[in-house]
């Protein structure tokens, strides 16, 4: 299928955005109190944020797999019945960069394969996708590592990005309508990169014993605050839990992480991976060799780390240690 | 969906968060990255607060007691009631036998009108809050040292230092963004030194560590002054410029043994001289430090001593220096600054009965005239001293906001004891606290994501923490129980929080200058902020030492209140550790936070354990004369020998039980930092 270029203005741009958003809710890039960036839904275009480097600080997942997410509810003093949380959600358009969509099609492995999560397939039934590129990169993207372009060549439906002035807009399938004044230009191809690792020898990573500059390094940095879970976009465990008592309360679903010691403690005390170093080992064979990889770098691990210690140090460490 | 940005709720780092909101409910927590603190950052605490603000066990609507239970009421019913009740109690026994605990979780508007409140309604000057058991030697010791009792310098700042001296403090588990400051540093290249009895996580990260023993601070910093001046490595144009009574500190060190602080230290000679000439020679050097320092019976003698160190070799007032207290709670700098102590009122304006000095009489005339009533001249009680009125029956009512002094004290049964004693006491509070469930009457206060407000970090910066949600059930916010309970007493206190700061900036000198439009300008403005065109100060003793000359003082050791004997041989140390936080009220109901860490336990080295036949994570019993805790084991090499170490976050096995109430006589903080203990193994 070939790819449509065509040139767009802003006043074309708000127009368009302005006619999507009657179709479905917007999801873009916006601009919040200390002026850091979210996807966030938009009321109008003039919230929306296209030219900036790196990623918003949320992922797709607020939109797909929240991080409470109730399923359902009983109050016995009212009801002997209980409420199961229905989601009727509307239709969804999200402009996203290519690493985020790259770690939906992960998240959409986990919970689309049967049996089917029913919750993320609402959700994500209804989602649109548009890529946004980067014309700028971030401080800590690494896409490259993973053969991802900041610009995506040809994996996309629709896509646009800002070069130089000019705003491109790229149409290999029109999953939605286009804006009205289009100016078609020659199909460009930019060769952008991040900053890549060799990976190429990295089936050794989760042994601890023949890396343990690695994990030594880890092992003293890792405070398990487990934002490195709870911002990276691919990752999907999820433990669930019980607020309330027998009279009323809510079950809910909830964000976890690998790096807590009782994420693998069983029930009677035994834990399989009882020190940080093997819980490390374990989240990096889930982020680099087991099935496909769940890092799609798009650094926010190395963003919100407080011990310097996130997937493109990991890394950069790995290579230097190799031996 | 939409975003409140917001400060943390947990340490005294100050961290910006945003609160997600989604059908009118706080579903998730995000870090900002555009700040000058935790740029994209938070701790494991940080992520999961908004499961306490959705949290079933939430107080919905006021309680009186009635008989032995707790009984649901009005907001009508319980603000006349404690109204009715204080007025009662001031008209037979005083003013004086009302205390109240302000909290230093709540913002500065409702801290200052807690004070306000105290003063101006009941007419006491018994206000005190929880900056007592932690910094309040910080407040008192560098106000005499230096003439200002805040961290000196950023936080960012930590970087710029090529020695950091991390003294009595673990950031890691207490403040965890301020350790990846400190981490950075190391990452650039700054050595640091950790002085600490345990083998805390930065240790992992330094140059040095001095495993000294517990409570011999200050031999161990005297040493090093004296080392410095044998070394020749003194500022002398600092001194001499900036000091005083230098003279007499020096001839007092002449006469102090090297050889015998090594020895009450643990620490040989050679690594306290190198130690020595590190911090005095690879400049600029930080001071680092937090309630390993403060909680002693020489507390404020701990934290003069190291003023000395940093006047010595004029680390101070220059970028990468300073002395900087780590405040351990999101507004305990501004329960300070909002005068919520007994003898200070906001801006650290003495009071006293004289008033010799004229400024201090026209700005408490200020206060005076602004309040429409006399201010009290004669010193309140601190909290140690409530519990013992309370004991004496000399004081029959308290109200106590937001802190669960049942289990933050040190002697639990005697806290117990003066609640039981006290005619009436009055909680406020999000949870059922332990000390909540001995209260009259207690009000429903609404979260932190529920109201707006100011909050005031440890580097001193003031920042705007904003409305995420409405009160959720019938909770109110801290500030408007306060102006209810005032109007009830005939007293006008108001609740607009923008007024209210305009209040406190019109008579809180280091507030001049700042209003929230100039912290949502500047992202917060560090105080000293004098005037309109001040952006606010973030280095101290820039230009001068704020005292006008900083104050050489030889502080004199003292062995610990408790020291080990024969029937209890080990000293038993207190702490907090990551995962939770001072009493636990929030953190043990966060849902993966109580699933990682939800049992007290004991460190112990395993020489001792082996001595004793005692297993990792068997459970032990630890004792001393004032109670017995059942606690799981935790062997490890982290402590070192003759040192237990406890953290004292959990109200079922409630560390406190154990720890003693000696009290460091300036500041009136306990010694929660050692106790003498002993262990049994359990059949």
């Amino acid at each position: 299928m070939s790819i449509k270029t065509y040139k767009i203005d802003k006043s074309s741009l708000k127009k368009w955005i302005e006619i999507l958003s009657k179709e479905g809710e917007i999801i873009a890039p916006k601009k919040e109190g200390n002026g850091d960036i979210f996807y966030s839904f938009i009321d109008n275009y003039e919230g929306i944020v296209f030219d900036f480097a790196g990623t918003p600080i949320n992922t797709p997942k607020d939109f797909i797999f929240e991080h409470y997410k109730t399923l359902f509810k009983w109050d016995f003093k009212n009801s002997p019945l209980i409420e199961e949380s229905k989601d009727e959600p509307k239709k969804r358009i999200i402009f996203a960069r290519n690493c985020d969509i790259k770690a939906i099609k992960l998240l959409d492995n986990w919970f689309g394969k049967n049996p089917k999560d029913d919750t993320y397939k609402k959700f994500r039934e209804n989602l649109l996708i548009i890529h946004l590129g980067c014309s700028k990169i971030g401080l800590f993207c690494f896409c490259s590592t993973f053969d991802i372009s900041p610009i995506e060549k040809f994996d996309f439906d629709m896509q646009i990005l800002f070069l130089n002035e000019d705003l491109i807009l790229q149409v290999k399938n029109e999953i939605m309508q286009l804006p009205q004044y289009l100016k078609k230009i020659e199909n460009i191809e930019i060769d952008t990169e991040t900053k890549k690792y060799n990976i190429e020898n990295i089936k050794n990573i989760a042994d601890i014993q023949g890396n343990n500059i690695l994990y030594d390094e880890i092992d003293r940095r890792c405070q398990v605050c487990d934002g490195c879970t709870f911002l990276c976009p691919a990752c999907s465990c999820f433990d669930i839990a019980d607020f309330g008592d027998e009279t009323s309360g809510e079950r809910v679903r909830m964000w976890d992480s690998c790096l807590f010691e009782s994420f693998t403690r069983m029930a009677k005390g035994y834990n399989p991976l009882p020190t940080k170093k093997e819980r490390w080992s374990h989240r990096l064979s889930c982020k680099l060799l087991f099935n496909e990889r769940s890092c799609t770098g798009c650094g926010r691990c190395d963003m919100s780390c407080p011990g310097n210690i996130g997937m493109s140090s990991i890394l950069s460490i790995y290579q230097k240690d190799e031996r | 969906m939409k975003r409140v940005l917001a400060i943390c709720p947990y340490c005294g780092t100050g961290c910006n968060i945003y609160f997600q909101v989604q059908d009118g409910k706080v579903k998730g927590v995000y870090p900002s990255y555009n700040n000058n603190i935790n740029q994209g950052k938070l701790c494991v605490k940080g992520y999961s607060c908004a499961e306490i603000i959705n949290h079933p066990d939430r107080l919905r609507y006021p309680l009186i007691k009635k008989g032995n239970k707790l009984v649901k009421s009005s907001w009508n019913e319980a603000i006349s009631k404690v109204a009715q009740k204080f007025s009662e109690i001031i008209k037979t026994d005083g003013s004086d036998a009302v205390g109240i605990i302000g909290s230093a979780r709540t913002t500065n508007e409702e801290l200052y009108q807690t004070q306000k409140f105290a003063r101006a309604v009941i007419g006491t000057n018994n206000v005190d809050h929880c900056a007592r058991i932690c910094h309040s030697p910080t407040v008192v010791g560098l106000i005499k040292s230096l003439g200002s009792g805040g961290m000196t310098n950023p936080i960012s700042d930590i970087e710029n230092a090529k020695t950091i001296l991390l003294i009595g403090s673990n950031p890691y588990e207490a403040h965890p963004i301020i350790a990846w400051r400190i981490i950075n540093a190391v990452d650039k290249g700054t050595d640091l030194i950790v002085v600490d009895p345990r083998k805390t996580p930065l240790v992992k990260f330094c140059k040095k560590h001095l495993q000294i023993k517990p409570g011999s601070d200050i031999k161990l910093i005297n040493a090093l002054c004296k080392i410095i001046i044998e070394e020749k490595l003194d500022d002398k144009d600092f001194i001499e410029k900036n000091c005083e009574r230098f003279n007499e500190f020096n001839n007092k060190l002449k006469k102090f043994s090297l050889k015998e602080a090594a020895e009450i230290t643990g620490i040989e000679e050679d690594t306290l001289r190198d130690t020595a000439i590190a911090y005095a020679s690879n400049r600029p050097s930080s001071i680092i430090y937090a309630l390993g320092i403060t909680e002693h019976i020489t507390g404020t003698s701990n934290v003069r001593a190291l003023a000395n160190l940093a006047m010595l070799t004029g680390n101070l007032g220059k970028e990468g220096t300073g002395i900087n207290p780590l405040r351990g709670q999101n507004n305990v700098q501004g329960g300070c600054d909002m005068g919520v102590a007994p003898y200070i009122l906001p801006g650290y304006i003495a009071i006293s009965s004289s008033c010799e000095k004229e400024t201090e009489k026209n700005l408490i005339e200020k206060f005076e005239k602004q309040y429409k009533n006399k201010i009290p001249k004669t010193k309140g009680l601190m909290i140690p001293e409530m519990i013992k009125a309370a004991l004496e029956g000399d004081l029959k009512a308290m109200w106590v906001i937001g802190e669960d002094i049942l289990t933050s004290e040190a002697n639990r049964d005697k806290t117990k004891k003066a609640l039981k004693n006290l005619e009436f006491l009055v909680v406020s509070d999000i949870f059922l606290s332990e000390t909540a469930k001995k209260a009259d009457v207690i009000f429903p206060a609404c979260s932190f994501a529920e109201k707006e407000g100011t909050f005031t970090n440890t580097e001193r910066r003031v920042q705007k923490s904003n409305k995420a949600i409405e009160p959720l059930f019938e909770s109110k916010s801290d500030l408007e129980i306060i102006s209810l309970v005032a109007r009830e007493m005939g007293y006008d206190i108001g609740f607009d929080p923008k007024e209210v700061f305009e209040e406190i900036s019109y008579l809180t000198p280091q507030y001049h200058g700042i209003s929230y439009e100039k912290i949502k300008k500047q992202g917060g403005v560090q105080w000293p902020c004098r005037s309109e065109e001040d952006e606010g100060t973030p280095i101290l003793h820039k230009d001068s030492i704020a005292r006008g000359r900083g104050e050489f003082f030889y502080p004199k050791f003292l062995p610990p209140d408790e020291t080990p004997d024969e029937n209890y041989p080990f000293y038993l140390s207190t702490g907090r550790i990551l995962f939770h936080f001072n009493s636990a009220t929030m953190t043990k109901r966060v849902y993966r936070i109580n699933r990682e860490f939800e049992e007290n336990f004991v460190m112990l080295n395993p020489i001792d354990a082996e001595k004793y036949g005692i297993k990792n994570g068997e459970l032990i019993a630890v004792e001393n004369i004032r109670g017995a805790l059942l606690v799981k084991a935790s062997v490890t090499d982290d402590v070192q020998e003759g040192l237990l170490w406890m953290p004292f976050h959990f109200a079922k096995k409630p560390t406190n039980q154990l720890t003693n109430d000696a009290l460091d006589p300036q500041s009136g903080v306990y010694e929660l930092k050692v106790c003498a203990a002993r262990i049994k193994k359990c059949q």
